[in-house]
Parts: C-alpha cells; sequence; structure tokens
C-alpha cells in the first residue's frame, strides 16, 4: 500500500481529483467512503484499497496530488523568459484558467487543503515557499523566500480563493484587475532585497505551538 | 476531570484570553455552577455553558486540528455532557462556527480600537497591524483554529472567514488609499493587503514561529508602504 496517488495513471488521477473534491464537497470527508470515490473516479475500489487503505488516506494523498499539480502549472507557465511582472502574469493567467476550467477541484486545492492538521500546514507552506521562490529576483538567490515575494503570492491565493469560496466560476477576465490590484506588491518586489521571513529557517520544523500534549 | 478532559489545556484563570471580552464568570474560582444550589437562572447556566463549550472548541481544534476535533473531544475539554452540547449546538459545524465568531469579534474589536488611537495613515496601519499580529501570538489555539483550521470546517466557517476578511479591508482601505494613491488604489488592492498578512501569518503558525508576529509589522510596513505618498 501507498500514500501517494503516483502508482495511478494520468488519466485516474484527474478523474480522482475531481472525485475527491465533489465528494468532499458535498457530504464531506467523514461521510465519503472509498466505494463512493470509486464509483466517481471510475476507478476499481480494490485498486485504490490497495493504494490508500482508506478512504481518509485517499483523500489525503489526493490533496497533495492536487496542490503538486495547481503548483506544476503556475511554474511551467512562469518558468521561463520574460521579466518577473511578465512570469507572474503568465502564471496568474495559467491559475485562473485552472479556475475556470476545474472550479470545484480549483477550491479543493487553493482553499481546502490548506487545512487539515499538520500535513496540510506543511503541504500549503511548501507549495507558497515554492511560488514565492518563482517571483524573487535572482539576486536574492536560494536562501528561501523574501517576505516580500511571499506577500505577493499569498495575496494571489487569498484573492483568487476568496472568489472561488464565493461561488465565482469566471475568474479568467479578471487577471487584469488582480494584476492592478497585485502592482505595489510587485513594486515592493522590484527593489526587494530582503528580508526573509524568520531567515528562511524553521526553528522547529513542521512542529505547531501547542500549550499541552493531547491525545 | 476524564483523562480526555485533562489532555487539552484550556486557558487557567488570569491569562487575559480575549482580552476584549473579559474574563469568564466560571473563571472565577468561587464561582460554583455544578451541583445544584447554584440559584442562577436557566438562561444563565446555558450561557455559561454554551461559552464553556466555544472556548473548548478552539483549545481542541488549535491542537489537534479541525478534522480530529470530535464532539466527544470538546465536551470532555468542556467538562460537560453530551446532551447539554446538542441542547446549545445542532453539531459540531455550528459549535465552531460560534466559537469562530467568538473570536473574530474579540479581534475586530480590538484591531478597530488600535486604529482609533492612530495619527496618520501609516500609524494606523502599523497599530493595526500590531493588533492582528500581537492577537495571535497572545492566542496560538486560536490562530490555528481561526487562520488555519477554519478553511477545513465547512462552507458556513469559510463565509465567516470572508466576512472577517471583509472587515478587515474596510479597516485599512481609507489609510491604504491616503498611502498608495494611483493605480492600485482599489478595493481589491486593499483585500489583497489583507490577504497577504493572512498569509504570512498561516506560515509563521506553520513554522512554530508565532511568537516572532509581532516584529513582522515593520517589515511589512517597510516592505509594502514606504515608497507609497504620504508614507511618513
Amino acid at each position: 500500500m501507498t500514500t501517494s496517488s503516483v502508482g495511478l495513471d494520468r488519466d485516474q488521477r484527474e478523474r480522482l481529483r475531481h472525485a475527491v473534491a465533489t465528494a468532499v464537497a458535498e457530504q464531506g470527508c467523514e461521510g465519503t467512503t472509498i466505494d463512493d470515490l470509486a464509483e466517481r473516479a471510475d476507478v476499481p475500489a480494490a485498486t485504490l484499497g490497495a493504494h490508500f487503505g482508506d478512504s481518509a488516506g485517499c483523500v489525503a494523498a489526493t490533496y497533495a496530488d492536487a496542490t503538486e499539480y495547481v503548483v506544476s502549472l503556475v511554474v511551467d507557465a512562469s518558468t521561463e523568459g520574460g521579466s518577473v511582472r511578465e512570469r507572474f502574469r503568465r502564471g496568474l493567467d495559467a491559475l485562473l484558467r485552472f479556475c475556470d476550467r476545474e472550479p470545484v477541484v480549483a477550491r479543493m486545492c487553493l482553499v481546502e487543503t490548506s487545512a487539515g492538521g499538520e500535513a496540510g500546514l506543511a503541504r500549503h507552506a511548501d507549495a507558497i515557499a515554492r511560488l514565492a521562490r518563482l517571483v524573487q529576483p535572482a539576486r536574492n538567490g536560494d536562501g528561501g523566500p523574501t517576505l516580500a515575494s511571499v506577500m505577493l503570492v499569498g495575496a494571489v491565493h487569498q484573492v483568487v480563493g476568496a472568489r472561488l469560496v464565493a461561488g465565482n466560476t469566471r475568474l479568467r477576465p479578471l487577471g487584469p484587475e488582480i494584476e492592478t490590484a497585485l502592482l505595489p506588491f510587485l513594486d515592493a518586489l522590484a527593489v526587494d532585497g530582503g528580508p526573509r521571513p524568520h531567515g528562511g529557517e524553521r526553528t522547529r520544523p513542521g512542529r505547531l505551538v501547542r500549550r499541552s500534549p493531547v491525545r | 476531570v476524564s483523562a480526555a478532559q485533562a489532555a487539552v489545556s484550556l486557558p487557567a484563570v488570569g491569562t487575559g484570553r480575549w482580552p476584549a471580552r473579559g474574563p469568564r464568570l466560571w473563571e472565577d474560582p468561587h464561582f460554583k455552577l455544578f451541583g445544584g444550589n447554584h440559584g442562577l437562572p436557566p438562561a444563565v447556566v446555558m450561557r455559561i455553558q454554551r461559552d464553556r463549550l466555544l472556548d473548548a472548541m478552539i483549545a481542541v481544534v488549535g491542537q489537534v486540528g479541525y478534522q480530529a476535533a470530535s464532539v466527544e473531544k470538546v465536551i470532555a475539554a468542556a467538562g460537560i455532557s453530551r446532551r447539554t452540547f446538542y441542547d446549545v449546538f445542532r453539531d459540531r459545524d455550528e459549535c465552531f462556527v460560534a466559537a469562530y465568531e467568538d473570536v473574530a469579534s474579540c479581534l475586530l474589536v480590538q484591531t478597530a480600537e488600535a486604529r482609533r488611537h492612530g495619527h496618520s495613515p501609516r500609524d494606523r496601519i502599523k497599530r493595526v497591524l500590531d493588533a492582528f499580529l500581537g492577537f495571535w501570538t497572545e492566542e496560538p489555539d486560536a490562530a490555528r483554529a481561526c487562520i488555519v483550521e477554519v478553511l477545513a470546517a465547512g462552507p458556513t466557517a469559510r463565509t465567516r472567514r470572508a466576512t472577517t476578511v471583509e472587515w478587515l479591508t474596510d479597516l485599512v482601505e481609507p489609510d491604504l488609499h491616503a498611502l498608495r494613491g494611483g493605480v492600485a488604489d482599489t478595493p481589491l488592492a486593499a483585500r489583497a493587503f489583507v490577504g497577504a498578512v493572512h498569509e504570512l501569518t498561516y506560515m509563521y503558525i506553520e513554522r512554530g514561529q508565532i511568537n516572532e508576529l509581532p516584529a513582522l509589522a515593520d517589515q511589512i510596513i517597510d516592505s509594502q508602504l514606504a515608497r507609497g505618498a504620504g508614507g511618513t
């Protein structure tokens, strides 16, 4: 048994992302079963069971897969060529096109997967850090995302996520308006020489602040 | 006190929890609620039990996450029966939404009060940031529950969170307008600013560095507003 959806083929993973997003949206994590996901995704229940063990494992693995998927879409669109602003525009456009094409999956990727315990926290923070490195000037090296770059990516995440929560389904036409609203963040990036949030290092990797042990 | 109740720490009396709200009645060590003969009207008892459940919900979600925060854990932490829980709330989601609103209302009161004492647009934004970031540092369980886990708590909770963001956006927008002006002077720009601050808060929670949040206010001002008109 694995804990990721890597062993499934590309079409199966795409169908599973959609199946998990719609099932969890309709009936919550607790009400979602392996059989239900298998039927929605048109993947044998035995295959899902062998891969993930149970529905919770399947949902968790799909959350991770979905986050990776949306990050890769933006990375592919914005890695090569042009100024920071041009690359930002292409990345934003790729994100908005994805939101319009798959709004339920997009809401899962951008909103719901940000929660869900320590794994969700770490997954989301890692995605933001990777995207932040995309937009920060090369002169800042690879010492971790700077505050300005995290704020820019975070602003995109929050603005687009809010539209998805509100039920907006045509986001791509909003691209120019969003870019204009984020000009101060892009300006800050242009002169960004740091500082980095907390030096780019975790003091306690993946650990949450807790007052006492919890059973 | 059951093992489950002992496992989740509720705030002790006098820790200043929810400073804007004042101390809970039941936090008074001389206060007697259980065991009968307390002489309180049923509505008052119900209100106190509700408050205990709200505090317990925040503590449990803050410590184990929303998915693992069962009604069982919440009532154990509150020291209240399952029957009473369902007398007060329809289900776990409704209890969490009420708890979120309890925290958010205190946050909004404190940020608005902080802004009121500012003497310039930049100073008002700085004070709002200080109040916002300081609030979460004081309340780490509430920080994780209301900044992170709220996103997994269903559509009603997400809508309430969006309302909080809108309210904070309205609070800072006039001062951002005064400082920035120009093409970025739109409600969406103010919403993006509030969203970006949320994102930074999220990152610090994830990294276990919530105590360092207050130091961010000056960095945010320097990064985002130093080049704006009237930035002094």
